[in-house]
């Protein structure tokens, strides 16, 4: 705490209380800047002058160092070491009060000062069509709410299409939730035909409110509209869909962290997509360590669930092998309510993991102080019996203890399983459907209750997506 | 046996507290911090690097203070200096501290902005970029004391929703910090599978293992020097021309070069022991080469090495550890 005392102060100690003694002193170090600047460089003792570009090949495509950034050069060294300096010219600003209309004036000044930045102008005209407006979108009824998010059907004007209208909303002390932050900024860079697309962003006084596609059924609520019965070759597009998806996304070192087949959205073709990524980051920093409450219990892989930080992909596919298990047996694969019970659920049918199965698990305290009784794996086979073989196969290495050897969204998609979907499917463009192909095609699902699949009937499961 | 999911609690309470343990080989401490990059080079490295590098001249931006009539480059350098020192207070990634100054930048491309609200364009961008990469982030108020309070917390949440907008949510900037780590842990895997292949056994050489336990050592020093380099780049205007996959590289080549001094120094002074361990220093050349431009690299090594000397007392501690 002293220390941090200790930082701020040096930035306040040297902050004289009186305004105009401030402005005017800072005019006039602006003066001088200013002066400095069209002056001629004076050669100075640290040899700068070679900073000239005239040996450089580049210097006609790139900007050549001025003489005011190479005055600027010789600035740097007394900046950065004279803290008196630094906090003398940081005090500066400080003690001015942001005028109150500080942001009008800066939205105000922002068109002739700026270049012209080329998106901000097709913004500017999108707007004009009734992008980025509310009054684009007409709100047809709750589809749920959550902790930070309340979602709407709605009806976009501009193209007759539903969307679903995620409102965010704004005030909170710390500000804008990172959870929004991350999902806008993370979905605006992934177009995929297997993630749920973002349409519009639009930004009133305290909400934010996302207009994403509308999918009318996850893959939860399709599973239970089949009586927990489902074709197991439409089992296996449906897989090769998140597979896909998540492929796309983990080649960005994006994870989803979230996955369960609540979050796997469906419309009426049979297309599934990834949704609510806002539990998902740009994975960029190795070292980082994430919170443990991630991954809804019954999808977490164990070693999350045995406190491991170090999240990299794999902690997604421990999720597919469940959501796999669960498509093909109608039932969660361990539908555990603790992490003792989930972990119990674990090890009872995949065995208790020992050091061939999981290097370095006997030296794991939290393992240790469980002491589970040693269960040896039994075979998936029993429990899936409608899984064929190469199915058994792939959901075997999406299980594996050992974060290193579990199978990765990349290889899946190569997995024997999937090869009677044909060669073509690992040629799609990124933003194409499986069904673009005439050879995918959904089955009549034996256990439906109704005509092949019907949509509908969307509002009461859409909740637990968000 | 095959039981239903729901009949687990039969023997979920017979703990077999008598049964015999499995004894693992104990905590096997790895011996140096980055032994884990070796696995943190998977297989989504490479797919990952290429979009990276593709993706930075997006978020790039060119004279970004040309808009500006209060904000000079001298002001610039003022203020991501103490970004720097506030982001190491905070126990902040690199990263973070990246990403914030690449927030600032864009925002000042699209915005003129008085010097009176610099200081609050600096501090949130910083808080932005913190929420969008770090688990915790420091919190506002905290934020506005280190400003000596001259801003009000209705201030910073107007001006998070306006940069944010003006920045259309783009955020996802590649960072010198991404690259540095790329490159670094690249390296770094190399000579540790190189290391595997040469585990001394019992009447084999400890000659190979040793360079390399040797090579990852210097590799430390090395890593820790680039990365002051670019730590220093930030701050200065000059730099904000180059894309960040080419300012690590040529940070790495700075470093390589510098750490070859003093080595070859040392070397004179006494003749032994050093001679392997700069062996490595000529790969990351070879990496770098075909990547980037060469001469953009070499133009911008040759900058940083100015600036380098420019901060000499910042950088000579390292060089000489």
């Amino acid at each position: 705490m002293n220390k941090m005392k200790n930082f701020k102060r040096r930035f306040s100690l040297s902050v004289p209380r009186t305004e105009t003694i401030e402005e005017n002193e800072f005019t006039e170090q602006i003066n001088q800047l200013n002066i400095q600047r069209n002056d001629d460089l004076v050669p100075n003792s640290l040899g700068l002058h070679t900073l000239h570009p005239s040996a450089s090949p580049l210097a006609s495509e790139h900007q050549a160092p001025s003489p005011t950034q190479l005055h600027y050069h010789s600035k740097v060294q007394h900046r950065r070491f004279s803290m008196e300096d630094v906090s003398k010219k940081m005090a500066l600003p400080m003690d001015i009060r942001l005028p109150p209309e500080f942001l009008k004036k800066l939205q105000l000044e922002s068109p002739e000062s700026c270049k012209p930045l080329s998106r901000m102008s097709r913004r500017a005209s999108l707007s004009d069509i009734g992008f980025g407006k509310l009054e684009t979108y007409v709100k047809l009824g709750k589809l749920g709410e959550g902790t930070y998010a309340t979602v709407f059907k709605g009806r976009s004007k501009l193209t007759e299409n539903l969307v679903a209208l995620k409102e965010i909303r704004l005030e909170h002390e710390e500000g804008a939730p990172c959870t929004a932050i991350r999902e806008v900024s993370l979905l605006k860079n992934l177009k995929h035909a297997n993630i749920v697309t973002l349409h519009d962003i639009i930004h009133t006084d305290r909400c934010l409110t996302l207009v994403f596609e509308y999918l009318d059924s996850d893959l939860k609520q399709y599973l239970d509209n089949c009586g927990n019965l489902m074709s197991m070759h439409n089992v296996k597009i449906f897989m090769f869909q998140l597979l896909r998806g998540l492929s796309y996304c983990h080649k960005r070192k994006i994870l989803h962290r979230d996955l369960k087949p609540q979050n796997l959205l469906i419309n009426e073709k049979g297309e599934l997509k990834l949704a609510d990524f806002g539990l998902a980051r740009a994975k960029s920093v190795p070292t980082k360590t994430y919170s443990n409450e991630v991954v809804t219990l019954w999808y977490r892989p164990p070693d999350v669930l045995l406190g491991s930080t170090e999240y990299s992909t794999p902690i997604d596919m421990w999720g597919v092998g469940c959501i796999l298990y669960e498509l093909a047996t109608g039932r969660p694969m361990f539908p555990g309510s603790t992490i003792k019970e989930e972990l119990h659920l674990i090890f009872r049918l995949m065995g208790t993991p020992s050091e061939e199965s999981w290097p370095g698990i006997t030296a794991n305290e939290e393992f240790k102080s469980y002491l589970f009784p040693l269960y040896k794996a039994q075979p998936l086979i029993n429990h899936v019996p409608r899984l064929d073989t190469e199915g058994i196969d792939l959901l075997s290495a999406l299980l594996l203890y050992d974060t290193k050897k579990r199978i990765s969204a990349e290889a899946s998609l190569r997995h024997a399983y999937f090869l009677s979907l044909g060669e073509n499917v690992h040629s799609l463009a990124d933003t194409s459907s499986v069904f673009s192909l005439k050879e995918v095609q959904l089955q009549k699902d034996p256990g439906h209750r109704s005509s092949i699949f019907h949509p509908g009937r969307g509002k009461n499961r859409r909740q637990s997506i968000f | 046996m095959m039981t239903s999911d729901s009949g687990f609690e039969d023997d979920i309470h017979t703990p077999s507290s008598s049964q015999q343990r499995l004894k693992g080989p104990g905590s096997r401490d790895p011996p140096y911090t980055m032994t884990q990059c070796h696995d943190l080079y998977s297989e989504y490295e490479e797919d990952h690097f290429i979009h990276q590098r593709n993706k930075q001249q997006d978020f790039l931006v060119l004279n970004c203070l040309s808009g500006q009539t209060q904000i000079t480059a001298e002001a610039r350098c003022v203020l991501v200096s103490w970004l720097i020192d506030l982001y190491k207070y905070f126990d902040l990634t690199f990263e973070s501290c990246c990403l914030a100054v690449n927030i600032m930048d864009r925002f000042l491309a699209t915005t003129a902005v008085a010097s009176d609200c610099f200081q609050l364009l600096g501090v949130t961008s910083l808080l932005i970029a913190t929420k969008y990469v770090e688990v915790h982030f420091p919190g506002i108020k905290l934020l506005l004391s280190f400003c000596c309070d001259a801003f009000t917390r209705e201030q910073l949440c107007n001006l998070e929703s306006l940069i944010l907008i003006k920045l259309n949510f783009r955020l996802a900037a590649p960072t010198i910090a991404y690259f540095l780590d790329h490159f670094v842990n690249w390296e770094v895997s190399r000579i540790e599978a190189r290391m595997e292949d040469n585990i001394p056994e019992e009447g084999k050489s400890w000659m190979i293992w040793k360079d390399c336990e040797e090579q990852l050592l210097n590799f430390e020093r090395f890593k820790y020097l680039a990365f002051k380099v670019c730590e220093i780049s930030l701050a200065d205007y000059t730099f904000n021309r180059y894309q960040p996959s080419v300012i690590a590289q040529s940070a790495l080549n700075l470093a390589k070069d510098l750490l070859r001094e003093q080595l070859n120094e040392s070397t004179i002074q006494n003749a032994d022991s050093t001679h392997t361990s700069t062996d490595f220093l000529g790969d990351v050349e070879k990496t770098s080469q075909s990547l980037d431009d060469p001469d953009l690299i070499q133009q911008c090594t040759h900058e940083l090495g100015l600036l380098a000397s420019l901060n000499k007392e910042l950088l000579q501690d390292i060089i000489k550890l």
